[in-house]
């Protein structure tokens, strides 16, 4: 399995594996990504679904200026945003956790973060305000560069740059010394 | 959670609205856009015939819109034409029939006053008398033939008796015109 750009363009060239892999390659990723915004990880996997259909239905609109994984995860944020105003709209009441969504969330997380070995630091970003945690998550977990993570998140580098720092003055804090060295 | 063939069922048929969806958009607003250009096509017909109905008179040098004899009424009584639709810029002549034929050229209020007058008044094809008359006064809307001392305007239509009031008007107009000229 390549990487995101190298099975795109054989999905472009008509390879019908080609966008398997990239959904086998991204989607737990982006359902993960999506909960930091939703902490509902069935809304989370649909809008990973919804942003994969839209991928599918507009094959040619990536144009390889940023990362695949970049262009997913901005496709991926805007939907679970459109979600969240949505939903305070018609206001729904927020689901209640059962022990099956939380067996969902949890053997997720062990796909993605174990194999990362950051298990610490996954625990650690749920003490962290919600309006850092998608930043860490981009950072920490998927390996994105700050110009990266800014481009996803529509923001500048250096609020990027702010916002990792003041997480780990909060970490630090709350966690001791061992926080800051997580990160 | 999904398994991994029906999370791609589900990307494959939402792929497959989101294209119908973005097709029907598609045809919708090429739909728009022709009914826009027909509708700014017939816009322009219509403003371009109107401006060849109402074209200026180019012998004449007037600028401003004119009305047809047709649709005029006998309801403007306040003398000024506005009603009629000319106003100021319309060039009266007046030519003495009985001094070597000097002429008159006069514009503004009292070329709007004599026009108006002269236009509006009773012309009978039975009253013509055999009596010569002593001015050809030349209006935007006709030619009128005019005796002060035997009271009357006559034109191709016929002959109008002039009141002393009407009379009186005529006089000063003329004489100003007159006075304009000498000066």
């Amino acid at each position: 399995m390549g990487n995101g750009e190298s099975s795109y363009r054989r999905f472009l060239n008509n390879e019908q594996d080609a966008f398997d892999e990239i959904v086998e390659l991204y989607f737990d990723n982006l359902v993960l990504f999506l909960n930091r915004y939703l902490n509902d990880i069935y809304a989370a996997e649909d809008i990973a679904i919804d942003s994969f259909a839209y991928v599918l239905a507009n094959k040619y609109k990536y144009n390889f200026k940023v990362s695949f994984k970049t262009y997913l995860f901005m496709i991926g944020k805007s939907r679970a945003l459109n979600y969240i105003k949505h939903k305070k709209r018609i206001n729904i009441t927020s689901y209640e956790e059962n022990e099956n969504t939380l067996c969902d969330l949890r053997s997720l997380e062990e796909t993605v973060i174990d194999k990362q070995e950051k298990e610490l630091l996954y625990k650690a970003l749920e003490n962290l305000p919600d309006s850092m945690k998608p930043v860490l998550h981009l950072v920490y977990f998927e390996n994105m560069t700050y110009a990266q993570a800014a481009k996803v998140l529509g923001k500048k580098e250096k609020q990027i740059d702010n916002l990792i720092y003041r997480a780990k003055t909060i970490l630090r804090e709350k966690l001791g010394k061992e926080g800051e060295m997580l990160l | 959670m999904k398994s991994f063939e029906e999370r791609k069922m589900l990307i494959y048929e939402r792929s497959e609205e989101i294209k119908k969806k973005q097709k029907l958009k598609r045809n919708s607003a090429v739909s728009l856009i022709c009914i826009s250009v027909v509708c700014i096509s017939i816009a322009v017909i219509t403003r371009f015939s109107n401006n060849v109905n109402n074209a200026p008179d180019k012998q004449s040098g007037h600028t401003e819109e004119s009305v047809t004899l047709g649709s005029l009424t006998a309801d403007d009584t306040d003398g000024t034409g506005e009603n009629y639709g000319y106003c100021g810029n319309t060039m009266t002549t007046v030519t003495s029939l009985f001094n070597e034929g000097e002429e008159y050229s006069f514009m503004g209020g009292d070329s709007i006053t004599i026009t108006d007058m002269l236009l509006r008044l009773d012309y009978k094809k039975e009253d013509i008398c055999r009596c010569a008359g002593h001015y050809l006064i030349e209006t935007e809307f006709g030619k009128y033939y005019v005796n002060l001392n035997e009271a009357y305007a006559r034109n191709s239509q016929g002959q109008a008796t002039l009141n002393s009031e009407q009379i009186k008007i005529i006089g000063d107009i003329i004489e100003r015109a007159r006075n304009s000229k000498g000066e």
